[in-house]
């Protein structure tokens, strides 16, 4: 999914999939950009080198007017059971500097031997442009059964030239507040790089997309100090 | 089942004020812009002090703050202010659970210049004797317009007021103040302050003494000598209080620099008398603008005796201010606070020193949007830093608001990830009566909603609003009801209901 991120140099953090809150990593593709206002993604992220321990997800956006959705599947697999995510989202975006989608869906996780945990996401996200700068916040509300989590993550993408520095700060809601930095470098228009580190995941992260007619793909590479090296790919159509 | 009952008449208002089609009020519960200890200073009347009771304008208003989910036993009603000016008279009243305040003031009545009766805000001069208890903790500069000997404020708080009167009478070039006060809760310890003020062409100077009946009695006298440049305005203030001296200085050049500085004996309304060496301030401001980016850099340094007991805070800040575009602002904000106090118990022990840095930063966009004539949308998205005892904490908060004809919807997020012994501060949520922040500390979130509705008419800058809404009263003047309904959802406070019925006259 991180490599969505250095394909658009907006790089924007909308991709609400398992593997975004198991990595740490909120970086996703703008499908709703004017250059595609419909679009298919799936991807497949290997977990820390962990034989079983993978995610994959599929997500599909589209855009009638200036009224944006989409729906998202995602899974976490483990050798000791599964988390399961599905959303779907709507949003409005009247122009080109303000986009807002409100989402809700449901989270089940499975563990062998222990009966499914279900709990109610919801969440909203919103973007601002303003000149050189798109500043984004991404809130999630987790209701469980016993609790009620608020995940705040704030992120500014400030762009010079072709390249763009991205900052984000993500607080889980409880006493962890992390941050992170990537710069994102593109060539051509066809080739995009990025290379960043996430102070809460304490993960080294660089990514490479190579976009092809309404074809985009990327591959990432996320390290972390003492779990390893994590791998994903992404696909994406565009039309 | 009962508390949704309750809720059923707020819905249907709510309903009944979305097919209103008054055009938006101004907003201006900015959220979020507190550090609580501000430089300002606490303004903690903010919220009842509406547009209505500040300006010269008549207006009325009525404020009822509510907890539809109050506990048994507990008021439900959290705060009920009201506050009616006239074109030379004003009154305003506030009852909250800490208490109840209020005072009435007449002003520009013939040689009767003010006078204010109740819960009052005394102050003399230039504060070198007598300041508002508000300005204790952070030295505040003080408007140009505020000169004057014997200053009695009329106050809806309880909190750094008095119970008592003042008036100012002018005459010609002179003018003459007298107030008298007492405690809330001591009704034997009265204080009574008389000045004279002369104005020449380009200088005033004043005289005032004072006097408090307690044991032991105590007096007191300032001299206050306010002088204005071709660009600039000095003003000095010498006193005697209790046989300790104590004097105070400011200086403004336009809008570029300002100083202010107080020795002696600044104290609190009531004791009225100063203690030899109790409190030193200073204060350097200067701000300037250079194309679309303003700066503000403010330098403030206290010092306070109390025995053998000596507490210090100094404090740097610096603020930026830059416009992105015209829809766009960026503000950024660093301050550095290093508090130290010394215990000298005897003068051959090594006594006993302890000192305490903290640093905060913070960066905020705003943006806002008009999709259409009668929406826009407002964002802030903020990122606050402290860092105290060798630990970084932050708090990230994202606030929205979305303005569609009379009604107001704003949605903000709050997280934050403290040390258990640092604080940060967030915006109350905008309802009048609740007060203007609120501090957190620890790690935790927050989510909040306010939605706003109004029925009648807005009148922005002296326009009334449409003819349906305008009454005459007896001098002839428009008085333009608005009725203002608030509800507030917050996972940390849960519901509150606020209400306001408000209206303005030209």
């Amino acid at each position: 999914m991180l490599a969505f991120a250095a394909a658009d140099a907006g790089a924007r953090i909308d991709f609400p999939s398992v593997a975004d809150r198991t990595v740490g990593i909120r970086a996703g593709a703008d499908g709703f950009g004017p250059e595609a206002p419909w679009s298919v993604e799936t991807g497949d992220v290997e977990l820390f080198g962990i034989a079983g321990l993978r995610v994959a997800g599929v997500r599909a956006r589209g855009r009638m007017g200036a009224v944006p959705a989409g729906v998202s599947l995602a899974q976490l697999s483990s050798p000791v059971g599964t988390e399961s995510r599905a959303e779907a989202e709507l949003g409005y975006r009247p122009g080109v500097r303000w986009l807002c989608l409100a989402r809700t869906g449901i989270e089940i996780v499975s563990i062998t031997g222990a009966p499914a945990e279900q709990a109610v996401l919801a969440g909203f996200y919103s973007r601002a442009e303003a000149g050189r700068i798109t500043a984004i916040a991404d809130v999630d509300v987790i209701s469980r059964a016993d609790a009620r989590e608020i995940e705040v993550e704030i992120g500014v993408v400030g762009r010079i030239g072709s390249a763009s520095i991205i900052a984000t700060t993500h607080f889980d809601g409880h006493a962890v507040a992390s941050a992170g930095i990537a710069v994102v470098s593109r060539f051509a228009g066809r080739l995009a790089l990025l290379a960043g580190y996430d102070d809460g995941t304490e993960t080294i992260r660089g990514a490479a997309v190579v976009s092809l007619s309404r074809w985009r793909v990327g591959v990432g590479v996320f390290q972390h100090a003492v779990l390893g090296v994590s791998q994903g790919v992404t696909l994406t159509w565009s039309r | 089942m009962v508390a949704l009952t309750r809720r059923v008449p707020w819905v249907a208002l709510m309903l009944a004020l979305a097919c209103s089609t008054a055009p938006p009020a101004d907003w201006n519960d900015d959220a979020g812009e507190w550090w609580g200890d501000e430089y300002e200073g606490i303004s903690d009347d903010a919220d009842l002090e509406d547009a209505a009771s500040r300006s010269r304008r008549m207006g009325a208003s009525l404020d009822v703050l509510v907890d539809p989910d109050a506990a048994e036993g507990e008021q439900a009603l959290r705060s009920l202010g009201a506050s009616l000016r006239t074109e030379h008279s004003g009154a305003r009243y506030r009852e909250t659970r800490g208490g109840r305040a209020g005072a009435v003031e007449v002003f520009d009545e013939g040689p009767l210049q003010h006078l204010a009766i109740g819960f009052v805000r005394p102050s003399v001069g230039e504060g070198a004797i007598l300041a508002d208890a508000r300005e204790l903790g952070t030295p505040s500069a003080r408007a140009l317009s505020s000169a004057g000997v014997v200053r009695a404020t009329p106050s809806s708080s309880r909190w750094g007021s008095v119970l008592g009167s003042g008036a100012t009478i002018s005459i010609a070039k002179t003018q003459a103040s007298v107030a008298a006060w007492r405690p809330h809760d001591d009704d034997t310890t009265w204080t009574v302050w008389s000045g004279l003020e002369r104005r020449f062409s380009r200088t005033r100077v004043g005289a005032a003494a004072g006097w408090t009946r307690r044991q032991p009695e105590r007096d007191a006298a300032s001299l206050t000598v306010v002088h204005a440049l071709r660009s600039a305005i000095v003003c000095a203030e010498a006193g005697w209080a209790g046989g300790a001296l104590a004097y105070a200085a400011r200086a403004a050049a336009g809008d570029t620099w300002y100083a202010a500085f107080t020795g002696g004996g600044a104290g609190p309304a009531t004791p009225t008398a100063a203690r030899r060496g109790d409190r030193r301030t200073a204060l350097v401001e200067r701000r300037d603008r250079i194309g679309g980016v303003s700066t503000r850099v403010i330098g403030s340094t206290v010092v306070r005796r109390d025995g053998i007991e000596e507490d210090r805070q100094h404090r740097i800040e610096a603020r930026v201010q830059s416009d992105i575009d015209d829809h766009a602002r960026v503000d950024t904000s660093v301050r550095f606070v290093e508090r130290a106090t010394t215990e000298l118990t005897s003068p051959l022990s090594q006594g006993h020193d302890e000192r305490r840095g903290e640093w905060r930063a913070r960066a905020s966009l705003r943006t806002t949007e008009r999709p259409s004539s009668s929406t826009s949308v407002e964002h802030q998205f903020r990122i606050d830093a402290v860092r105290e005892r060798s630990s970084l904490g932050l708090a990230g908060t994202w606030r929205g608001k979305l303005r569609h004809g009379p009604v107001d919807v704003a949605l903000e997020a709050s997280a934050w990830g403290l040390e258990p012994g640092q604080t940060g501060y967030l915006g109350a949520g905008g309802l009048p009566g609740s007060g203007s922040f609120t501090t957190v500390s620890g790690g935790g979130s927050r989510l909040s909603c306010l939605v706003r509705g109004r029925f009648g008419a807005h009148v922005p800058r002296g326009r009334m609003g449409p003819q349906r809404f305008r009454r005459r009263n007896g001098s002839g003047r428009c008085l333009a009801p608005l009725v203002e309904c608030r509800i507030a959802f917050d996972s940390r406070a849960y519901p509150l209901v606020a209400c306001r019925l408000q209206g303005r006259g030209g």
